[in-house]
Formats: structure tokens, sequence, C-alpha cells
């Protein structure tokens, strides 16, 4: 007999981290391994949450199921043939699988109404899924040039936050904002624009129809920016 | 509850990312392909993890396999042949074991998971195989594998499982010398070391020596699913 037994509400809320999995010397050489940067599941912690990092290949409904908010966390590039482009030479180390399966953990935390945040990678993964389009190397895409990270250090750029969006009813009208990427959003597709950095990029995105569908093109997680991450935490109780 | 979610202990580590060397949580991809393919659904758990919080997340568990257990778990003194010890990853696994024991919650073990599921029920462990006395041959622990037969007790649930005897890969320096509150269920064919585990009386806590998700041998990972679906 299945029992299904419902969670009191007074408990905290399961928060689904999508990771990646990469080639890396773990315990022996060159093999798969789930990675997820530390911070990511501590920012959770912190803001009351209780992390569990998703792993590919899991049933993105059963997945869904399980958690109560995702974050679509930082990672490699996206396959252009997910939004229908060519490949640039500068975009590498695709992964279409992972494309798949976190685009089909989107659509259906979408039609269970869970709050999203999209970061980085998963920032530029909810404006594909929302029908938008990538800047495939900002390095070489006039006036984008300085979004990258240099000599294992971040780049920092101010933000200016749009009114009267979601987003700035968290951060206020401008934040200043780590950054790390050399693709970029170049069409939102139909999600809103809710942050641009001086120079014009799209930095921030959000669903006005939703009460938590955000993504935003910096690590809030390594800026320890916990005002995002505990509105997406409130959304979901 | 058709696909039930399994939590697996992970550890972080100093891992190369983009441009960074950062801390990463990160575990071998293979314990969530075997849950997958079980019919399960894995969840990877970070060290940051509360015990009680996560077990009311998830229907089953696996402590992963990974570095030797700090000896001061089961009152003794660090041989030098122990390396790399992680006593907050014990501590914490240990409080997962005792909350999933308490809540009757399916956990299987793998390797390490194995030896700190004995640690955590007062047994204790062989800090260094090859240098003692009759247990010799169970390395390699440089990244390769060798094999050995595991005869498993008639009676037992892994028997009804696995059948009589196995091969197993094996990649261990360390073995479990006193299996404490746990009793054996299988031992190594050529040696008699201890290889599996069980914890009678719950409904799933089966720990193994080796890693059978690694050889895609899946059978005790469709175990503990199908226990963690009758939840």
């Amino acid at each position: 007999m299945l029992v299904l037994i419902e969670r009191a509400d007074c408990m905290k809320p399961r928060v689904g981290i999508t990771s990646s999995v990469n080639k890396r010397d773990y315990e022996s050489d060159d093999r798969d391994v789930v990675m997820l940067p530390w911070n990511y599941p501590s920012i959770v912690e912190d803001c009351g949450g209780i992390p569990l990092i998703l792993s590919e290949g899991g049933d993105a409904e059963a997945c869904i199921g399980a958690i109560d908010a995702l974050i679509i966390a930082g990672g490699r590039d996206i396959d252009p043939a997910t939004y229908g482009h060519d490949s640039v030479p500068e975009t590498n180390d695709v992964r279409p699988s992972q494309d798949l399966w976190e685009l089909a953990l989107i659509d259906s935390a979408k039609e269970r109404g869970l709050p999203i945040l999209g970061v980085c990678r998963g920032h530029q993964l909810m404006a594909v899924s929302y029908g938008g389009f990538l800047h495939q190397h900002l390095p070489a895409t006039p006036p984008y040039e300085k979004h990258g990270a240099w000599g294992g250090k971040w780049s920092e750029h101010e933000v200016s936050i749009v009114p009267e969006s979601k987003l700035s009813v968290i951060l206020g009208l401008s934040s200043n904002v780590n950054s790390a990427h050399h693709q970029g959003v170049s069409d939102p597709g139909s999600l809103n624009v809710n942050a641009r950095s001086g120079d014009g990029l799209i930095e921030g995105l959000e669903d006005p129809s939703r009460e938590f569908v955000i993504s935003v093109q910096w690590h809030p997680e390594a800026l320890g920016q916990k005002s995002i991450v505990s509105a997406l935490i409130r959304a979901a109780i | 509850m058709s696909r039930p979610i399994i939590g697996i202990t992970a550890p972080t580590r100093m891992t190369k990312w983009g441009p960074w060397d950062m801390d990463a949580t990160v575990i071998p991809a293979t314990y969530s392909l075997a849950v997958i393919d079980a019919g399960g659904i894995p969840v990877i758990l970070p060290p940051e993890d509360d015990a009680t919080d996560v077990i009311s997340a998830i229907d089953g568990l696996v402590i992963s396999g990974g570095p030797d257990i700090d000896p001061s778990m089961y009152g003794a003194d660090l041989d030098p042949d122990t390396l790399d010890t992680y006593p907050k990853q014990d501590l914490r696994e240990i409080a997962l074991i005792k909350a999933s024991i308490e809540a009757d919650l399916p956990v299987l073990g793998i390797c390490r998971g194995m030896q700190i599921m004995c640690v955590a029920e007062g047994g204790s462990m062989h800090q260094h195989l090859p240098k003692t006395a009759g247990h010799e041959s169970h390395g390699s622990w440089d990244g390769a594998f060798s094999n050995h037969g595991v005869t498993f007790e008639k009676g037992t649930e892994i028997h009804s499982v696995l059948g009589d005897s196995i091969s197993v890969n094996s990649t261990h320096h360390q073995g479990v010398r006193d299996s404490g509150g746990l009793k054996v269920t299988g031992r190594a064919n050529h040696d008699g070391l201890i290889e599996s585990v069980v914890y009678e009386h719950l409904k799933f806590f089966h720990g193994l020596q080796w890693h059978p998700e690694r050889i895609n041998q899946y059978q005790m990972y469709a175990a503990l699913v199908n226990a963690a679906r009758s939840s």
C-alpha cells in the first residue's frame, strides 16, 4: 500500500539545485563526477532552506515533486542547437543532455508553480526556455567585451534594476555584482528584462505572471547576496 | 510514490572549476546512475545539510564511499597508514545513520559507507589491510580494482537478492574488524574479511564493502529503492 505522508507546514522548504557532470581526477583518473560549488548549498542553508543537489538524468517531474523551489546553477555553455543557432568556435564544453534535463526541470517547475531562480548559465537557460537567444562570445561582441573573469578573479560592475520589477523589490534600483561569463542573453524571449549593466547587457530576467521566476547573470551565492535566495525561499512557503 | 527520493551523501573538496580552485560538493556520477537505473530519483546531500532536515526530505539514503574514517571515532590511535581523514564528514555521516535508524529510513552503505555504519554502531576497523595478516589482498586503492568472490549467509535478505556467492570489485586498504551491533551477512571467499552487514529488524539497512555501482551490479540499489518506495 502506498502511503503519502504530507510534510508538515512548519518544515523547511526543500530547495533543489542543479549540478554539472564533469570529468575530474577523483579517487581515480578522469571520472564523471557530479559537481556543485559549495556556496550554493551553503547560502540555501543560511537562508533557511534544505539544499538538495539534483543530479542529471533524474526524471524531471519526479525531481520537481521532491522539492519546493528550484535553482538552475551556473556552469558550462548551452548547446546553440537548443535555441536553433549554429555553434561558434568559442562555444565549448557543451553537454546537450544537461541542457535538455534542465529545460525539462524548468518546464515542470513552471507547471507545478514552483519558484525558480536562474544563475548565470541558469539565467541564460531561462531565456532559452522562454524562446530567447544568446550571444555566444561576448569578448567578440561589442560593446559587451568586459564580462569575463581574469587571472582567476571575478570582474565587478554595477547593474541598474528596472523600477517596479520584482527584482527591484528585492535589491532596490542598483547593485554591484560579480561577473564571470563569456556568453550572454541577446533576446529574453517572453521574459521581462529587470536589470542591465552599464554597457546595456541583459543582467536579469523575470516572468511578471509568476510570484518568483527570476534569473540573474551574476552569482548571488558567491557574493553572499542572501536577499535573492531568501526571497526565493519565502516564495516556496 | 512511484519514484522514491534517494539521498546520496557527498563531501566538499577543493576542486578545479573554470578559472578557479574552489570548494565544491563532488561525487562520482555512478551513484546517481545506479539510483536512476533502480527507479529512484537521486539527490546529492551536501555536507551543510542538517541530519533531521534531510531525513524529512528523502525516502532512502546511500552512504557513499570515500576517505578513511578518523580512528578516534572508534576509540583507536591513528595508524601511520591511515590517510586523509575528515572528522567533520565522519560525524555528519554518523548523525545521518543514527537519524535513519531512528526513523527506520532505508539505507545502503557503500565501502566507507559500510565501514561507518559499523563504527556508528560500536564497531572498529583494520586500519591497513596490507599489513593485517591474512587480509593483505583487497587493494588496489590507487584507482584500479582487484576482484574476489563473496559468499552470503543463507536466510539473510542479501542472500535472497544476490544468491550464494558473487564476484565483486575491491579497492580498499581498510576493512571492518568488528561490525559492532550489525550482523555480518557476507565474507570474502579468500580470507573471510567482512564484506556485507545488516542491521536486523529494520526495513532495509545494508552495508557493502565493494562498489556495485561501478560494475553495473544494481540489484542492491533496486532493493533499496523498493524498500524506499514502500516506506
